[in-house]
């Protein structure tokens, strides 16, 4: 009973655009059901007004992109400024995949708080989380 | 952000939060209920399951773009299951139904079982109150298709759609039991596929049976068998005109309402014996149990003992 | 008198097996238990890389017994079913597989330029690939492709983009390989109306197409169409071309893109081969027999590092397909029978971190697609990806690789050199076997369609994905740079290729103007012939020929099927649900 009584996280995965590579997300989501967080994934080919959407209605915690193609530097600031003007701004908003270093300055400025390049360690994802989720609750009490 | 006004107002965002307190049992979000539960009761709760594989998501997708079409907002709530070691999901219902995400008028909410021992999830009846109090006028609920979640479905639902496919094997049977006699509506999806004509034999022979047994009953609602390729939206007119006219029915004898107030009293009733449940636990004296360990207690005797410490309390 | 003679043998091995048996237990218990109690393994399980097998410390004749293994049946010999020894009669000893490599070219209008440039280096064969938006069924200017017009390949609006591109000597050109897929029907007309255009005679030429669409929807993700769909569209294109274009290659199966997506080998062949079965089955409905079907399928199988999986995958992959096409269909055409394979080291190996120790991966798997017969071509990807388009120098790198294994390690000497070892022999059986078993189990849920239909395969891709991220993360599997000597200073920069915006522009102000300039209700009728094809379940092709001809774009056409078929979202789009 006891994860009953512990809010568990909730997570919007998605992948803007039309590249189609899944093996990132697909490890990704299931590293967050083991950590016990409720993942919803939005699908392929998504555009910023359907993620944000999709976002606000599973009144998410966390959105998370993953993204192999170039078009991340006009969708992703897109997506943080709709969530920001539909009053979801607060929502954690993490990028995944190919990003160049040279990008991560201007989709910081535009509102994605971390960015976790290919190759990173789920277990610093979960980690990352966690320790997000607990300064949230710590505040909110 | 006054969430219950918002809920009130058709907000989005208020109505979002709203669910996920109470999804959490966070308190707040029984205070949300109370302040929105006088204008719940128009909305029309339509139940969908079936065997994995029927294309069930598939069609709901095409169901919500005809409702759409007559001009009717519509709410999905889609679950799946929560895995019991880690409490954790993956929820993917979304994924058939992207089209519809920038709909203002169609809201999408994907919920895990996270582990209720009785199946259906309680947050599933109280996301439909939300979205009954925001004003849509259709709900859906669809559910992962085994389990006890498919038989729970029906006393949560006005209308339970039970969806099939040719080519399962014995695809009555694949169909729970318990759904058969309580479904009040049938449809038969990837029509087009061979071994259609099989499976309507099958199912009209079953509804044929279910229709003597219950000739003895007053019940005027005969459930329909219908087709449909939901990948080319054939036959969900319909389907829809078959749900509208059980809507209706319902309406006409009071069995709409009924059937509401039927619902809430088995939710108020499972709220109370799981606070029952949880006192009687928390309260239990250790001195009973541990002289029913030692056997020198029966478990009525200590039954007897343990009711009779919580109606003390 | 034979089979006495056959009997005593079968007796003698029996007895030889037992006795190396009880010698194996012997040494074990006197020589090698001792010398492990004092020096302990290094791992507590040695196992398979991607199988996750146990592996044995000694393989001994023993083994070959217990997996009932025959040198008739099982090997045979080369060009001979089953094939396991290889389907060349004289192995590489006449002629030495077909090398190649990935040249990273499609990108946009500078294509004809460096196709040119590669013919005058001597190539006669080049690889089209397209970008997202052609390969997703999208003109240049539909709002969802914005950004990724001419980014992965080319962008091929109409049939004016490719006479464009064709603007090339077709006297050298002799093969053409079209990487497209979902809208193959489409993509297959534009390149015949193309190639009409300029007087190319198309018995004189091979247009190779990869119409792989049923591995797109198991992991690779580029569908348009429902599955059902999807297979008739890749069933008309591999009809069409047998009877009008029987010197072209209809179909490639690639099972190097489920290697990556994290298949086991024993997954990939019986995923490859189911899928082909579904490709089979719909063709030879067509009238087709198999005789004739059969030599038409190509394929692609890419190894890893586990050495000998990838040796052994190769054997078991020959002698499977051999197997499949004589019990199943009762072929009888050694061309039937002949898997035709094309093999390649994986990228997925490789590292962004010290890109030199890629070399050497490179060459080890080379080594190995080597042992294990290199097929009728093999491509070394660059040691490098890094970098975005191919430095001369990985170039040159990559081809002196696959010389140096053919011309100075003696691989290719003599065929199949590792036949009888013990390990690679039980390892070829267990992997066979267990192929045929998961073959039996697709088949019992209905076939790849159904497989796919219900996320069966992605599922299974799902779960293998999460394991093997797993196993590198908790340091369970060893890669060196990543997790294994990596070097705390290295900054490895990813550069993307970044597209100019003005090409997308133009791309997009092109095709608006060319349907501008178009006779509209000479285009409107012929893609309502198309919906009426797509309808009546007519071949599709010749009504796309039409189409394209009077300048129908890509996405109208695609359009217009979508309008009959449907789209296709996914269930179990995320493995593993």
């Amino acid at each position: 009973m006891a994860h009953l009584e512990a809010r568990p996280l909730r997570v919007l995965l998605a992948k803007l655009g039309m590249d189609t590579h899944t093996v990132g997300v697909t490890v990704i989501a299931h590293a967050l059901r083991e950590a016990g967080m409720e993942v919803i994934f939005t699908g392929l080919k998504q555009t910023p007004a359907m993620v944000a959407a999709a976002a606000i209605q599973e009144d998410v915690d966390v959105v998370g992109i993953s993204t192999l193609s170039a078009g991340h530097t006009r969708s992703l600031p897109e997506l943080a400024r709709l969530l920001r003007e539909a009053g979801a701004g607060e929502k954690l908003l993490l990028a995944g995949g190919v990003i160049p270093e040279e990008d991560v300055p201007l989709l910081k400025e535009a509102g994605v708080d971390r960015i976790f390049t290919m190759g990173a360690d789920t277990r610093d994802i979960v980690a990352y989380l966690n320790e997000w989720w607990a300064e949230q609750q710590a505040h909110s009490a | 952000m006054d969430v219950a006004a918002g809920v009130l107002a058709g907000t989005v965002l208020a109505g979002a939060r709203a669910i996920r307190w109470l999804d959490d049992r966070d308190p707040r979000g029984a205070e949300v209920l109370a302040a929105v539960y006088a204008h719940t009761g128009q909305a029309q709760v339509i139940g969908i399951t079936g065997p994995p594989g029927a294309g069930k998501s598939t069609l709901l997708n095409a169901l919500v773009a005809e409702q759409r079409r007559r001009g009717r907002r519509v709410g999905v709530i889609a679950i799946d299951p929560s895995s019991p070691f880690t409490g954790g999901a993956i929820l993917g219902d979304r994924v058939r139904m992207a089209r519809h995400s920038v709909d203002p008028d169609v809201f999408i909410r994907s919920i895990g079982t996270r582990g209720h021992a009785g199946g259906l999830s309680r947050s599933a009846h109280d996301a439909c109150l939300i979205l009954d109090a925001m004003g849509y006028d259709i709900i859906f609920v669809e559910t992962v298709g085994v389990g006890q979640d498919e038989i729970d479905i029906v006393s949560l639902a006005h209308t339970t759609l039970i969806v099939g496919v040719p080519g399962l094997g014995d695809e009555v049977q694949a169909v729970k039991a318990g759904l058969l006699e309580t479904g009040d509506l049938f449809v038969i999806n990837k029509a087009d596929r061979e071994g259609y004509e099989a499976t309507q034999r099958q199912f009209e022979l079953m509804l044929h049976l279910r229709a003597e047994a219950a000739a003895a009953d007053a019940v005027a609602w005969v459930p329909p068998l219908l087709r449909a390729v939901a990948t080319r939206e054939e036959g969900v007119a319909e389907i829809v005109d078959a749900t509208d006219e059980h809507a209706h029915a319902l309406r006409a004898d009071g069995e709409f309402a009924r059937r509401s107030a039927r619902r809430e009293r088995a939710q108020a009733l499972t709220l109370a014996m799981d606070a029952v449940q949880r006192e009687l636990y928390e309260q239990a004296d250790p001195s009973i149990l541990a002289a029913l360990e030692a056997r020198q207690l029966d478990p009525y005797a200590a039954a007897e003992l343990l009711l009779a410490n919580w109606r003390q309390e | 008198m034979k089979d006495h003679a056959a009997e005593r043998n079968a007796a003698s091995v029996d007895e030889f097996a037992s006795a190396i048996e009880e010698e194996a237990a012997r040494w074990q218990r006197e020589t090698r238990g001792p010398f492990v109690a004092e020096h302990p393994e290094r791992r507590e399980a040695f196992l398979t890389q991607a199988l996750k097998w146990p592996i044995n410390p000694l393989y001994t004749p023993a083994d070959l017994e217990a997996v009932g293994f025959d040198y008739q049946q099982d090997l045979g010999f080369p060009g001979e079913f089953p094939y396991t020894r290889g389907t060349a009669p004289n192995g590489h000893r006449s002629d030495f597989w077909t090398m190649t490599q990935v040249t990273g070219f499609g990108k946009g209008e500078a294509w004809a330029k460096r196709a040119r440039y590669m013919l005058d280096q001597g190539l006669s064969g080049l690889i089209l690939e397209y970008d997202l938006a052609t390969t997703n069924g999208y003109d240049s200017d539909d709002p969802l492709v914005a950004g990724e017009v001419g980014r992965a390949g080319m962008a091929l609006d109409s049939l004016e983009d490719l006479e464009q591109a064709f603007d090339l000597p077709f006297d050298k050109l002799k093969y053409l390989m079209s990487v497209c897929n979902a809208p193959q029907p489409v993509n297959l007309a534009m390149l015949i109306a193309a190639l009409e255009k300029k007087g190319v005679d198309p018995r004189d030429f091979v247009l190779h197409i990869v119409n792989g669409i049923l591995i797109e929807y198991t992991c690779v993700g580029r569908y348009i169409y429902p599955p059902e769909h999807g297979l008739r569209l890749a069933t008309d294109c591999i009809e069409y071309i047998i009877r009008n274009h029987p010197n072209w290659a209809p179909i490639s199966i690639i099972a190097a893109q489920l290697q990556p997506a994290k298949a086991n080998p024993v997954q990939e062949i019986a995923f490859s081969l189911a899928i082909a079965c579904a490709y089979i089955d719909a063709t030879l409905e067509r009238g087709l027999d198999i005789d004739t079907v059969a030599p038409y399928f190509h394929f692609v199988v890419n190894v890893d590092m586990d050495f000998f999986e990838g040796i052994c995958k190769l054997r078991a992959f020959r002698k499977c397909w051999a197997r499949l096409m004589r019990e199943r269909y009762g072929a009888t055409a050694p061309a039937a029978m002949k898997i035709r394979i094309m093999t390649s080291p994986t990228t997925v190996a490789l590292t962004l971190q010290q890109p030199l120790n890629n070399i050497g991966r490179l060459a080890i798997m080379a080594t190995a697609c080597a042992l294990g017969g290199a097929g009728e071509s093999m491509t070394t990807p660059l040691h490098d990806e890094a970098h975005s388009l191919p430095a001369e120098e990985a170039i040159r790198v990559g081809a002196a690789l696959q010389h140096i294994v053919a011309h100075e390690t003696g691989v290719a000497e003599t065929i199949d050199p590792l036949a009888g070892s013990y390990y690679v022999e039980t390892l070829t059986k267990q992997i066979e076997t267990a192929a045929f078993e998961e073959m039996q189990k697709i088949d019992d849920m209905g076939g790849a369609l159904k497989a796919i239909e219900t996320g069966y395969f992605q599922r299974a891709l799902g779960r293998e994905q999460y394991e093997r991220n797993r196993d590198i993360e908790e340091g369970r599997r060893k890669w060196v740079g990543v997790n294994h000597l990596k070097l705390a200073e290295e900054r490895r920069e990813i550069s993307i290729f970044r597209l100019d915006d003005s090409m997308e522009d133009e791309q997009v102000q092109k095709v608006r103007d060319l349907r501008a300039r178009r006779d509209q209700p000479v285009v409107d009728a012929a893609l309502e012939k198309v919906r009426a094809a797509a309808r009546s379940g007519a071949n599709m092709v010749p009504v796309c020929l039409e189409a394209v001809k009077v300048y129908a774009t890509h996405g109208e056409i695609c359009h217009a099927m979508r309008d009959v078929f449907g789209e296709y979202a996914a269930d179990s789009q995320l493995g593993g649900i």
